[in-house]
């Protein structure tokens, strides 16, 4: 080939590159364009989604706490002045109950029967706020999944137009030299470059960007789905969610959701397999790695549920939720590997401990996660531990390797973590010493009256039947200084009652007898309502007595 | 001793001559315009940007006022339920004292009367815990006015209407594309130009010349339209 020659060859190439690159450039900048549109979308959406759910949570929490309330407190002030047969007083309280119903929207029809007195709150949620705030978290998710598309196609693009650049420069380069072979080598590599960029930019336009948002439908069904949740109707919800996948295959988010439902139904393998095929489609964080084996330790698989815990915590090492690890030593203890989960949970308070250290050298304030971990993590022992003594919950009796290992085992690290709970809680630091004051003969008693209101003595029992109103702790003490710190927490089936703590200062003495009232007669319409109630006593942060009683159903 | 050329060769490296400058002349008249048309762009793409800006400034504005207006009304509401309760209270116990019998136990009606006093001064102080304009006349509170009038004072303060933003954006966004398209257009009239220069036959420069100033024009007046807002 002629010089002549080549070089019109040569200019031909490079008026095709640049108008090849022009178009790219126009790509660029459309995709650039709606990933812009998009992000705009998803900040205004996270805008609106906040303000919504702050709105309706306040209006929710004045129509019920404020509103409700005060319907009920006259409803209970008219009980109480009809025991105490003040039938006018009665009367007026029931007037003004009743004046009170057309305050609120929550105390009307649809969502409230004035002749049962029930109230549908779950629907007054969904329709105030709640179906909203899902339905713009869907769009939310969508929009900035749309972004992070059109961002990664633009940000191709630039890499396409810099390789044409690079090309065109060769091609430019070959042009102006006059030696046969590096010139020849110049356009041949200026052109595969081109024609790589351009092969390369034409498989990018071609890629789809899915937009959930086109799928009204899939969103309509997961809002739903998710409603029948919070209403407690997994099955329905599980229907929902089947909608909303079969038109959307990879809703991550509707599998995670499914999965929630199937655990609300006792289907922990298949809230596994959804909870699985969400990470499959790229829904990996340490909430739902740890989610999964939560699951698989409900399941019974507990040597999966280590797995995927190790797993989530090698993923995620940064991640600062304790409960990932709290869970992979309550899977090996119900592995029967006991002395393992024993070094698990001290490696957890451990790091409790180090976190509140690190914490205080930085003069901030304590992550209210970690005691919400170690208690959280403390009651699932409880769990587990009447699992292993009465066959009831899961995971299943027949799935633990050593019920009677638990039973024995867990006694001590149930107090361990209560014990440390409590002290960062209220102290904001580990536990001292151990302490060296003794509580003897924990007892509970109904206080008994004379004529006079005077207290006489107690009931002393275990078990009381319905219609009990006042309930007093009974101890004998020793060791005791005054000003110590005296908390008493009350688990009603296994989970605290936060409203019958109880915080004191110590002003008895060394040694005797002490009562602590836990429930008074707050009214002439309180009873204590049938349950099993567990007290535990601390002194300075650490468990010091522990002891239960039952309130009896009504025969 | 220079080499003659025939008059009829001279006479077409002079045409030659004049095709090439003019091409030239065209080849940088087409990149000006480009130029200009891509800065057109960019101003476009700014505007859209800054248009995204104020719309999301009218979301936060919008979103601000709402949650005041929720959380100050529902604040009131509250303090009017109380101010409620003492009032019908009130009121009941004012009907239940007319109605006592002569016969009546003085110190049942001593009692009443003293609960009636202290519930009109529950009354009277609660009354000041929540703007008194937005009372009904059959007794009740219009939240919904309260709330309402709170979010349009902030509205005559603020932009709070997002939306004629962010369709300013995506017409801006829109306005961009085209003018990109133009902009195509005209490369596309550089590479005809171009190729002038890589043929030998007259005829087809020439062809090359009329195609590449008919894309030219085309990509310059869409451009023109785009901008002046007729497209």
């Amino acid at each position: 080939m002629s010089d002549e020659l080549f070089k019109k060859v040569l200019a031909i190439l490079i008026a095709l590159v640049t108008v090849i690159a022009t178009g790219i450039a126009f790509l660029q900048s459309d995709a650039g364009n709606r990933d812009d549109r998009a992000g705009r979308d998803a900040t205004r959406l996270a805008i609106e989604l906040v303000s919504r759910r702050v709105n309706g949570e306040t209006r929710v929490n004045f129509d019920y706490d404020e509103a409700y309330q005060k319907y009920v407190e006259m409803g209970t002030l008219a009980l109480a002045a009809e025991n105490r047969g003040d039938s006018a007083g009665s009367a007026r309280y029931e007037l003004l109950q009743e004046s009170f119903l057309k305050l609120s929207p929550i105390m009307q029809p649809p969502y409230f029967d004035i002749e049962t007195g029930e109230m549908d709150y779950n629907r007054y949620v969904a329709d105030v706020y709640l179906t909203d705030v899902i339905r713009m978290n869907e769009q939310y998710t969508a929009a900035a999944a749309v972004k992070d598309a059109w961002d990664t196609k633009a940000n191709t693009y630039i890499v396409h137009l810099t390789i044409l650049a690079v090309a065109l420069f060769l091609l430019g380069l070959s042009a102006t030299i006059e030696v046969n072979r590096p010139r020849i080598i110049f356009t041949v590599v200026g052109l595969a470059m081109a024609a790589f960029a351009t092969v390369w930019a034409i498989s990018t336009y071609a890629q789809p960007v899915f937009d959930l948002r086109q799928q009204p439908e899939a969103i309509e069904a997961f809002v739903n789905g998710s409603l029948l949740i919070e209403d407690e109707q997994p099955e329905a919800a599980v229907e929902a969610f089947n909608t909303a996948i079969t038109t959307v295959p990879d809703y991550a988010a509707a599998y995670v959701a499914r999965s929630t439902a199937y655990t609300n139904m006792g289907s922990y393998e298949a809230a596994i397999t959804d909870v699985q095929q969400a990470r499959g489609l790229g829904t990996e964080s340490a909430n739902i790695v740890g989610e999964q084996a939560w699951l698989e330790y409900l399941a019974g698989r507990f040597d999966d549920s280590i797995a995927t815990g190790r797993a989530a915590l090698e993923q995620f090492p940064d991640t600062a939720d304790l409960w990932i690890q709290l869970d992979i030593a309550l899977a090996l203890l119900a592995k029967g590997d006991i002395e393992a989960a024993q070094a698990e949970y001290q490696q957890s308070m451990t790091v409790a401990i180090q976190a509140v250290t690190d914490a205080r050298s930085r003069n901030e304030a304590i992550s209210p996660e970690l005691w919400l971990s170690l208690t959280g993590a403390s009651d699932d022992l409880v769990d587990l531990s009447l699992i292993a003594q009465s066959d009831e919950g899961v995971p299943p009796l027949e799935t633990l390797q050593d019920p009677e290992g638990i039973v024995e085992a867990a006694p001590q690290l149930i107090d361990d973590l209560r014990n440390l709970a409590v002290s960062l809680e209220f102290y904001g630091r580990p536990p001292d010493e151990p302490i060296t004051a003794e509580i003897e003969t924990l007892e509970f008693g109904e206080p008994l009256y004379d004529e006079d209101e005077n207290v006489t003595g107690h009931e002393v029992s275990d078990e009381f039947e319905y219609g009990v109103t006042e309930m007093d702790a009974l101890f004998n003490f020793s060791g005791m200084q005054d000003g110590q710190d005296i908390l008493v927490k009350v688990y009603i089936n296994g989970a605290e009652d936060a409203s019958w703590r109880k915080l004191l200062t110590w002003e008895l003495g060394a040694e005797g007898s002490a009562i602590i009232p836990l429930a008074i007669a707050y009214s002439d319409t309180f009873v204590i309502q049938p349950n099993y109630y567990f007290v535990e006593l601390y002194i300075d942060g650490q468990v010091a007595a522990e002891g239960g009683f039952t309130v009896l159903e009504p025969e | 001793m220079a080499e003659q050329k025939p008059p009829e060769s001279a006479e077409a490296e002079k045409g030659d001559s004049h095709l090439s400058t003019l091409v030239a002349l065209l080849i940088a008249i087409v990149s000006v315009s480009g130029a200009v048309v891509t800065w057109r762009a960019s101003v476009s793409a700014d505007g859209a940007g800054d248009a995204d800006v104020a719309g999301i400034r009218a979301t936060i504005n919008l979103t601000e006022a709402n949650t005041l207006a929720t959380v100050n009304g529902y604040s009131d509401y509250a303090s009017f339920l109380d101010y409620y309760k003492y009032r019908e209270t009130g009121t009941l116990l004012e009907d239940e004292i007319s109605g006592l019998t002569e016969d009546a136990d003085e110190a049942e009606i001593a009692a009443m009367g003293k609960e009636l006093a202290d519930n009109h001064d529950l009354t009277t102080a609660a009354s000041s815990a929540f703007p008194n304009e937005y009372l009904n006349r059959d007794g009740t509170y219009a939240i919904a006015r309260e709330t309402g009038e709170y979010v349009a004072n902030a509205a005559r303060e603020r932009d709070t209407n997002p939306q004629p933003n962010f369709d300013e954006a995506d017409a801006l966004r829109a306005h961009t594309d085209q003018l990109l398209v133009t902009l195509s257009v005209l490369v596309v009239a550089l590479v005809f130009y171009t190729l002038i220069e890589a043929t030998d036959s007259k005829r087809l420069k020439y062809l090359l010349l009329v195609m590449g100033t008919g894309i030219f024009l085309a990509g310059l007046v869409g451009a023109f339209l785009v901008e002046s807002g007729s497209i």
